[in-house]
C-alpha cells in the first residue's frame, strides 16, 4: 500500500533549490579546490581554469538569483519564495529551545524536543545562515572582479567559506545520511513528504490536535559513522600528501596570517627581496584597488620625475599596474618595455644620428655606485654632457662639455664633424691644404699602435713647421713668395718669372717646361734640386740659329717669344717690305715661294734672299700666249678665279652677255682647242656663227633627213622668238612671241602644235622602247634621233613633222 | 498639179540637217555651173589641201574646223564645225542652208522650186558674211573709209548673167523644164583674185626722179592690205626690173611683201623703194606676184612698165 503524501515543497520551490543547489555545489567545490591548491602550493587544477569556472559560475548564480527577485515581484506563482523566507524570519522562544534539545536529545533521549512547524528552527537557522553567507559570497565575489587588489574582500569572500562548508556539511548529511531526516529528501524532488514524516518532525504543521509527537532528528549512529568516515578521508589524504609537508604547508601559511591563501602569485624578485614589501598592505589597500602612491612610496624618482613631469614617466597619468602587473612569478619581467617600439623622444633625452643605431645597454647598463655592480638603469641617468658616456681623446682640449662645437651626433669622423678649421682654429686651410688628411698635420700623439690620442692644439703655423726645404737653401726668400697653398708646382707657384724679375717669362717662354732651361742635374733628378740662379738671357744661350747665317739681323727682329712660326713672325712681308704679300698670296704655304730644299727639310733651311717679284717666277701661263696683256688686268692677287676676277665679260670684252648667255658656264662658249687649251679669243659673237646646227634646221638640213625650210628661215632673226633677257623662256612667252607677229589665234594654235608634237614624239618613243628588235644599236638610233627631233621643234615645224611620221 | 507632183515627191533629205546634209554633189544635180566654179576654189579644197593637213598637222587641231568644214547654220553665232563629208570643206550647205531653207541672195527665178526657200539679199551681198571666217581681212576691209570701198563678193565674186540650174539627170530635166526657168543675174562661185575689175585698177606703179636715185612708188587700192589673210605664210613678191636701150631685162630689186612682219602695203596706202638709176635704163618694169602655196611658183598679180622720165 502506497504511503500517504503531502506537499511540503511547491514546484516553484523545489526547481529553486535544483538550481541553485548544482550552482553553489560547483562553486563550492571549485573554491575550495583553489583555497586547497594554494596551501599546499600545487597546481594539479590549472588555477585559471579554474578561477574562470568559480567566477563564471559566481556571475550566473547572482544573475539567477537577481533575475529570480525581479521576476517574483511580477509572477504570483514565484511568492512562495518570498513566503518560504519570510518563515525564517519568524522566530518564538521555543525556537531556541529547540536548537538546544535537539543536540541533547541525540544523546540524552529524555530532552523533549519542542514541536515546530513546517520548517524546524534548525533549518530556518540555515537558511538564514545561507542567505547570509549568499550576500557575503556574492558582494565580495563582485567586488573581487571589479576592484583588483582590494585585499580585504579577499579576506572576507575567505573566511566566509568557513561557515558555508559547516553548514553544507550539516545540510547534506542531514539531507543525505542520517536515517531520520533524510525521508524528507523526497519533498526536495517531488514536493511531497511521507504524511508519517511530515506529522513526526513538523507537528505543529501537519497534526496540529497532537502537537507533541515527534520522532527521534538525530541517528547517534549516523554521527558516529560519519565522523570515522570524515576523519578517514582526512588521514588517507594527510597520508597521501605526507605528513611533514601537511605540517611545514600548515606552519608556514599560519606564521604569514594565511597569506598564501590569498595570493595570487609569487612577486618579482626585487619585491619578494624587500623587507619593506613583506606585507600585503605595503602595496594593497583593503577595500580600495591597489593604489598607485603605494609604490611611489618606495619608487620616489619615478614619484619625482612625475612631479617635475619630465621624462617618459613624467608624461604618464595612468596607475603604475596600467604597465606593471605583479604577482607574474620570481624572475618575471613587470618593465614591459619593448626596446624596439619604444619612442625615445618620449623621454628627456632625443636620440639622433649614430645614438638611434644603439643597443639600449649600451647607455642603459651602468655600474652601481655603490657595489659597483652593472645595473640597468633607465630613469635618473645623466646625459647633460657627452663624457657622461664617452671618453675625451683630446689630451690638450680642456674644455670637456663642448664636444658638440665640433661632433655630430651623426658620427666622429672627418665628414660628419661640424669643426671648420678656417673659422674654429686659428690656422685657416687654403689650397692644398684642404685636402690633405688630418693625420698629415695632426698626428697621434704616441707611435704605439691602437693610439687615439691625437694632438690638436700648439703645433705650429710656418711652413718648416711641417715641410723641408727642397731647395737646400738657394733660395733665401721665404717659401710663401714663389709657393702657394694650391700646390707645388706649376701652375699653382707664384709668378716668380714676372714682369719685376730679372728674366721675364714671355709668350712660349711661359708655355715651355721649366727642366728646358733650368737643366736638371741628373735623369730622375727633381727640378727643385735644379740651378736657378746664374743662368744666361741672350737667345743663343738655350736656341740654334737654324737659318745658317742668311739674315743678318738679330733673332727678335722676325720672331717674338710666342712662337717660331707662323701667325707669330713679325710681319717681314708687310707693305713697307720688299715684296708686300697681298691677297691669295698672303694665305699660300710659305714653302710654295721659298721651296724647300729637300723632302723633309724644314722651312727655315729654304732660300729667303735673292727671290725675283714677277708673276711668272712662280706661275705658269695657262693661256699659252692668247692674252698678251699683262696678268694684272684681269687677275688679281685675291685669287684667279671667279669673283676674284678683275675681268668683266660685258666690259672688257667686245661681246656683251645678255641675261641668257650670262647663266650658262663659261665652258659652253670657251672649249678647249686639241691642246687643251680654253679659247678665249678670237671667238665669233652672232647666233648663228655658235648655233650652226638650229640654222641648218631652219633650212631644212639635219643629220637624220632633210626637208623643206621653214618659212621663217632668213627671215626672223633669233631674237625675233628668243627673248634674250630671260634665263628661261616659258611656253607661254614662246606663244606670245607668235601673236606679236601672226593674229590672236596663234596663241592657241603654239599649244596645238606644242600638245600635238609632244604626242607624236610620245608615240614615237613608245614605238622604240617597244621594238621586238634586240637591236640595241637601232634602238640608240631612235632614241638618238627623237632628241634630235626635239632640239629641231618649233625650228622647222614641218621638217619635225616630216621625221616624226618617218619614225612611226 | 505641181503640188500634186511635187507633194508626192519630197526632197526631204536636203533639208533635215538632224539626218544628213545635202552634199555638194546632189547640190550638182541641178546647179552644174555653180558647183564647178566651187570645186576650182579654194573653199572646195579648205580641208583636203596638203597645206591644211600639214597645218594642222594631220587634222589635229579642232580650233581650226570651225571655219575650215563649217556646219551650215546662218545664224549670227558662233561657227561650229562639221563632223560629216569634211572632205568638202566650206561647202554649199555652209552658206545656203538654214532651218530646213535654202537660202540665197536672189528671188526665185522659176515657177517651181524643189525645195524650200528662202531670200536674205543684205546678207548675202555683205563682207560682213565673208567677214565670219576672214576676220583679219574683214577687220582690214571695215577700217578703211573709201567712196570706192567694194566689198568682198563684189571683187572676189563677179558678177554674171545665166540660168541658176542646168540639168543633167532625166528627174532633174524634167524639173528644170518644168519649172520654166529664167536668165538671172548672180555671183559666180569662183572665190579667187581677179585681175580685171570692171571699175577699178588694184594696184598704180609710178617713178619719182631724185637726181641720182629713183623712187619707185606702189600704190594699192584694195580695201585690205597687200598681202592679206590670217593664217598660213602668204608672201607677196614685188620685182623691181630695168628695161634696158636693147629691150634686155635686169633685176635691180626683189621685195618681199609679208604682213607679219610689217612688210605689207596696207589697204588704199603706198609703198615706195628707192634705188639708183641704172645704166642705159630705158623704162622700169613692175611685177607683183604671190608665191602659191606649197610651191616655189609665181602667180602673177600686177605688171606695169613706166619710162624713166
Amino acid at each position: 500500500m502506497k504511503a500517504a503524501l503531502v506537499r511540503r515543497f511547491t514546484k516553484i520551490e523545489v526547481v529553486y533549490h535544483a538550481i541553485q543547489l548544482i550552482l553553489y555545489l560547483i562553486l563550492f567545490v571549485s573554491g575550495g579546490l583553489l583555497l586547497l591548491q594554494r596551501i599546499f602550493e600545487t597546481e594539479k587544477i590549472d588555477f585559471t581554469t579554474l578561477s574562470n569556472i568559480h567566477r563564471l559560475t559566481g556571475i550566473v548564480l547572482i544573475a539567477f538569483i537577481l533575475q529570480t527577485i525581479l521576476i517574483s515581484i511580477f509572477a504570483t506563482s514565484f511568492r512562495p519564495l518570498w513566503k518560504t523566507l519570510l518563515e525564517a524570519f519568524k522566530w518564538k522562544p521555543e525556537d531556541f529551545v529547540w536548537l538546544v534539545n535537539v543536540g541533547l536529545h541525540t544523546f540524552v533521549p529524555k530532552v523533549t524536543i519542542p514541536p515546530s512547524g513546517r520548517f524546524n528552527p534548525g533549518q530556518k537557522l540555515h537558511l538564514l545562515v545561507i542567505l547570509f553567507v549568499l550576500l557575503i559570497f556574492s558582494s565580495t565575489g563582485i567586488v573581487i572582479i571589479l576592484i583588483p587588489g582590494a585585499i580585504g574582500v579577499w579576506i572576507a569572500h575567505v573566511v566566509c567559506f568557513v561557515p558555508a562548508l559547516m553548514f553544507l556539511g550539516l545540510h547534506l548529511f542531514l539531507s543525505l545520511v542520517n536515517p531520520p531526516t533524510s525521508k524528507a529528501l523526497k519533498g526536495m524532488i517531488t514536493g511531497y513528504v511521507p504524511l508519517d514524516y511530515a506529522r513526526e518532525h513538523h507537528s505543529l504543521w501537519q497534526n496540529g490536535e497532537n502537537p507533541n509527537i515527534h520522532a527521534n532528528h538525530v541517528s547517534l549512529s549516523a554521527i558516529i559513522l560519519t565522523t570515522f568516515g570524515v576523519v578517514a578521508v582526512l588521514i588517507s589524504c594527510v597520508w597521501y600528501i605526507g605528513f611533514g609537508q601537511v605540517k611545514s604547508q600548515i606552519g608556514k601559511v599560519a606564521g604569514n596570517y594565511g597569506r598564501e591563501v590569498i595570493l595570487p602569485g609569487m612577486l618579482v624578485s626585487g619585491h619578494a627581496e624587500e623587507p619593506k614589501a613583506k606585507h600585503c598592505t605595503a602595496c594593497h589597500n583593503f577595500f580600495n584597488s591597489q593604489p598607485s602612491d603605494k609604490c611611489l612610496k618606495c619608487h620616489e624618482e619615478i614619484q619625482t620625475v612625475m612631479d617635475n613631469q619630465h621624462g617618459y614617466h613624467g608624461t604618464l597619468n595612468g596607475k603604475c599596474r596600467t604597465c606593471h602587473s605583479e604577482h607574474k612569478g620570481l624572475t618575471a619581467n613587470i618593465f614591459s618595455l619593448d626596446s624596439k617600439a619604444f619612442n625615445h623622444e618620449n623621454t628627456r633625452y632625443s636620440l639622433l644620428g649614430k645614438h638611434r643605431d644603439l643597443d639600449c645597454a649600451k647607455c642603459h647598463s651602468v655600474p652601481d655606485k655603490k657595489t659597483k655592480r652593472v645595473k640597468t638603469k633607465y630613469i635618473g641617468l645623466e646625459f647633460e654632457t657627452c663624457i657622461q658616456c664617452h671618453d675625451n681623446p683630446h689630451p690638450n682640449i680642456k674644455d670637456k662639455n663642448d664636444c658638440l662645437s665640433c661632433h655630430t651626433m651623426r658620427g666622429w669622423s672627418k665628414d660628419k664633424l661640424v669643426f671648420d678649421h678656417n673659422q674654429d682654429s686659428q690656422y685657416k686651410l687654403e689650397g692644398q691644404h684642404i685636402e690633405v688628411s688630418c693625420r698629415k698635420c695632426h698626428p697621434y700623439s704616441s707611435k704605439e699602435k691602437g693610439a687615439t690620442m691625437v694632438k690638436l692644439i700648439n703645433i705650429g703655423s710656418e711652413c718648416v713647421d711641417c715641410h723641408d726645404d727642397i731647395h737646400k737653401g738657394q733660395f733665401k726668400k721665404t717659401c710663401k713668395s714663389c709657393h702657394l697653398e694650391d700646390g707645388w708646382k706649376a701652375p699653382w707657384l707664384a709668378e716668380f718669372h714676372g714682369a719685376d724679375s730679372t728674366y721675364p717669362l714671355k709668350g712660349a717662354h711661359g708655355k715651355v717646361k721649366c727642366s728646358d732651361c733650368h737643366k736638371l742635374p741628373g735623369k730622375d733628378a727633381k727640378l727643385a734640386n735644379a740651378k736657378f740662379l746664374g743662368l744666361s738671357h741672350e737667345c743663343s744661350s738655350c736656341h740654334e740659329d737654324p737659318h745658317e747665317g742668311q739674315f743678318k739681323k738679330n733673332c727678335q727682329s722676325c720672331h717674338v717669344e710666342d712662337s717660331w712660326k707662323g701667325p707669330w713672325l713679325v710681319e717681314f712681308h708687310g707693305a713697307d717690305s720688299s715684296y708686300p704679300l697681298k691677297g691669295a698670296h698672303d694665305k699660300v704655304k710659305c714653302v710654295d715661294c721659298h721651296k724647300l730644299s729637300g723632302k723633309d727639310a724644314k722651312l727655315a733651311n729654304a732660300k729667303f734672299s735673292g727671290l725675283s717679284h714677277k708673276c711668272s717666277s712662280c706661275h705658269d701661263d695657262p693661256h699659252k700666249g692668247q692674252i698678251t696683256h699683262s696678268c694684272r688686268i684681269c687677275h688679281q692677287a685675291q685669287g684667279w678665279k671667279d669673283k676674284d676676277l678683275l675681268f668683266v665679260h660685258n666690259q672688257h670684252s667686245s661681246y656683251k652677255l645678255d641675261n641668257l648667255h650670262i647663266i650658262i658656264s663659261c665652258s659652253l662658249c670657251h672649249l678647249p682647242d686639241e691642246a687643251k687649251v680654253v679659247q678665249y679669243r678670237p671667238l665669233p659673237q652672232k647666233c648663228d656663227q655658235c648655233h650652226t646646227d638650229i640654222i641648218d634646221f631652219m633650212n631644212g638640213k639635219s643629220s637624220i633627213g632633210n626637208a623643206a625650210p621653214d618659212p621663217h628661215a632668213g627671215r626672223v632673226a633669233c631674237i625675233d622668238c628668243h627673248t634674250v633677257d630671260l634665263a628661261k623662256q616659258h611656253p607661254y612667252q614662246y606663244a606670245r612671241k607668235c601673236v606679236s607677229c601672226h593674229n590672236l589665234r596663234y596663241y592657241d594654235l603654239y599649244f596645238d602644235w606644242e600638245k600635238s608634237m609632244g604626242r607624236g614624239i610620245e608615240i614615237a618613243l613608245k614605238i622604240t622602247t617597244t621594238l621586238n628588235n634586240n637591236d640595241d644599236n637601232e634602238k640608240e638610233n631612235l632614241a638618238n634621233k627623237i632628241k634630235i627631233i626635239r632640239k629641231i621643234g618649233f625650228h622647222n615645224i614641218q621638217m619635225s613633222r616630216k621625221l616624226i611620221d618617218e619614225i612611226r | 498639179m505641181s503640188g500634186l507632183i511635187f507633194g508626192c515627191m519630197k526632197f526631204d533629205r536636203l533639208t533635215n540637217i538632224n539626218m544628213v546634209f545635202p552634199r555638194a554633189e546632189f547640190c550638182k544635180e541641178c546647179h552644174i555651173d555653180i558647183y564647178n566654179e566651187w570645186a576650182e576654189s579654194l573653199h572646195a579644197k579648205a580641208y583636203t589641201s596638203s597645206t591644211y593637213r600639214q597645218a594642222t598637222n594631220d587634222y589635229q587641231f579642232p580650233s581650226c574646223l570651225a571655219c575650215h568644214v563649217p556646219e551650215p547654220r546662218i545664224s549670227d553665232g558662233p561657227l561650229k564645225s562639221r563632223e560629216i563629208f569634211r572632205e568638202e570643206g566650206v561647202t554649199c550647205s555652209s552658206c545656203h542652208l538654214e532651218e530646213s531653207k535654202m537660202v540665197g541672195p536672189i528671188e526665185p527665178t522659176s515657177k517651181l522650186a524643189p525645195h524650200p526657200m528662202s531670200v536674205q539679199e543684205d546678207r548675202y551681198r555683205n563682207s560682213k558674211f565673208c567677214g565670219r571666217c576672214h576676220e583679219g581681212t574683214f577687220k582690214e576691209w571695215k577700217q578703211v573709209i573709201s567712196k570706192e570701198k567694194h566689198t568682198c563678193q563684189e571683187c572676189h565674186m563677179p558678177l554674171v548673167k545665166r540660168k541658176l540650174t542646168q540639168a543633167t539627170h532625166l528627174l532633174s530635166k524634167i524639173i528644170v523644164t518644168v519649172s520654166m526657168e529664167k536668165e538671172a543675174l548672180q555671183k559666180k562661185h569662183t572665190f579667187g583674185v581677179h585681175k580685171k575689175l570692171p571699175d577699178m585698177e588694184a594696184f598704180a606703179m609710178n617713178l619719182k626722179k631724185d637726181g641720182e636715185q629713183i623712187e619707185l612708188i606702189l600704190k594699192n587700192h584694195l580695201p585690205h592690205s597687200l598681202p592679206t589673210g590670217d593664217f598660213g605664210f602668204r608672201i607677196v613678191i614685188v620685182d623691181i626690173l630695168s628695161v634696158q636701150e636693147n629691150d634686155i631685162i635686169i633685176p635691180i630689186k626683189s621685195v618681199e611683201l609679208i604682213k607679219e612682219i610689217n612688210t605689207a602695203i596696207p589697204a588704199k596706202a603706198t609703198a615706195s623703194w628707192k634705188f639708183p638709176v641704172p645704166d642705159n635704163a630705158k623704162a622700169i618694169r613692175c611685177i607683183v606676184s604671190r608665191l602659191s602655196k606649197g610651191s616655189e611658183k609665181r602667180e602673177n598679180l600686177y605688171q606695169k612698165e613706166v619710162s624713166i622720165p
